[in-house]
């Protein structure tokens, strides 16, 4: 199988998405010595190679953040020019995550990736959603663990069945809403605003903790 | 200029983006106003990567901070009042499927910037139409 990736977070190398797409890779090589490649499409100056890659590859992931909603910017000009590009038959799967914890979130750009990937006549092979991505980065590894574990899993099994797992597909999903339950521990948690310890660990490094609220755009 | 997701505009000066360009007078504009409209062709099945990037980069608008809407995790206000949200697109080579699923995208979009699609119309319709809609809103 000749597989490229390409990678839309419009942080690059320094994103989640890359954290996500090393593990499913590491997975991935453990079965198999093929060549990967990887193409950041923020790079957008690169696109004439972005979308040659595509051409080539009997294989491609699509691996991006969810972005107001959608796919970034970057990634949209990306899906603008493979338009273009005879490729009937391609095996497409895209890969999104998100900060916010649900998947449900996720699921209309899913719609879109699904319509365009039929238009285009490619066999999709689906779209794994993982939610709660925002802040991994500073998670203690016992936190981390479990979903890079799955994303390596998944890579494996992509190596030998040239497909995405379903169940681990049905678990990386998982919460699609927020359950009634949760909802109640989810609003004390709330309360005790732990929930913005990622946020204003940031903005105390930044010296911007005491400007969090500021609205500069306010009319007069 | 395409967001770049360093998120300078939530935790180093919040509500402001780093990239210097006309954006600071597009989002003076948009908290001026009761109505935002949106305009773009269909490319792709979607709006343009142009006007997908304008919405990358309106998270300054809101907070990093999550709060509770309709059971749902969404950032929290930075501004006390947001303007309604409309989308015109001119439909091209896009079907029916195609021009709801990016009315649906929409819509969560403007749940997001604490606002509502409250008008969604493709280029078919007359301006008078549009215009007469758009005035009784």
């Amino acid at each position: 199988m000749k597989l490229a990736i390409f990678n839309g977070s419009p942080r690059k190398t320094n994103s989640n998405s890359t954290i996500l797409i090393n593990h499913f890779s590491n997975g991935y090589h453990g079965h198999n010595h093929h060549n990967t490649e990887l193409h950041y499409l923020a790079d957008v100056k690169k696109n004439a190679n972005h979308i040659e890659a595509f051409k080539k590859a009997d294989t491609a992931i699509i691996i991006f953040p969810l972005y107001t909603d959608a796919m970034p910017g970057q990634v949209k000009y990306f899906f603008e020019q493979i338009v273009a590009t005879p490729s009937k038959g391609k095996r497409v799967g895209f890969i999104v995550q998100s900060g916010f914890p649900e998947a449900y979130h996720s699921t209309f750009v899913e719609r879109y990736l699904k319509k365009l990937s039929q238009k285009m006549e490619w066999d999709y092979l689906g779209t794994v959603i993982k939610g709660g991505i925002e802040g991994i980065q500073i998670m203690p590894p016992n936190m981390t663990r479990k979903v890079f574990g799955r994303f390596e899993l998944l890579g494996k099994h992509f190596a030998a069945s040239g497909k995405f797992e379903p169940e681990l597909v049905k678990k990386l999903r998982k919460p699609y809403r927020i359950s009634k339950v949760r909802l109640l521990f989810f609003r004390l948690f709330l309360l005790t605003g732990l929930n913005n310890y990622y946020w204003n660990v940031k903005l105390k490094e930044n010296n911007a903790f005491e400007k969090r609220f500021d609205a500069p755009f306010a009319p007069a | 200029k395409f967001c770049q997701g360093c998120w300078n505009c939530w935790w180093k000066n919040p509500g402001e983006c780093s990239l210097k360009d006309d954006m600071p007078n597009i989002y003076r504009s948009y908290m001026d106003s009761d109505l935002v409209l949106h305009y773009s062709p269909m490319i792709a099945g979607f709006i343009s990567s142009r006007l997908k990037t304008i919405n990358d980069r309106s998270v300054p608008l809101v907070h990093p901070y999550v709060t509770l809407v309709n059971n749902e995790c969404h950032h929290k206000k930075r501004y006390m009042k947001y303007p309604l949200m409309g989308l015109i697109v001119e439909r091209c080579d896009s079907d029916d499927e195609e021009l709801e699923i990016a009315r649906d995208m929409y819509s969560r979009l403007a749940l997001n910037l604490k606002s509502k699609l409250s008008f969604f119309a493709t280029t078919e319709k007359s301006q008078e139409e549009i215009i007469d809609e758009i005035s009784n809103l």
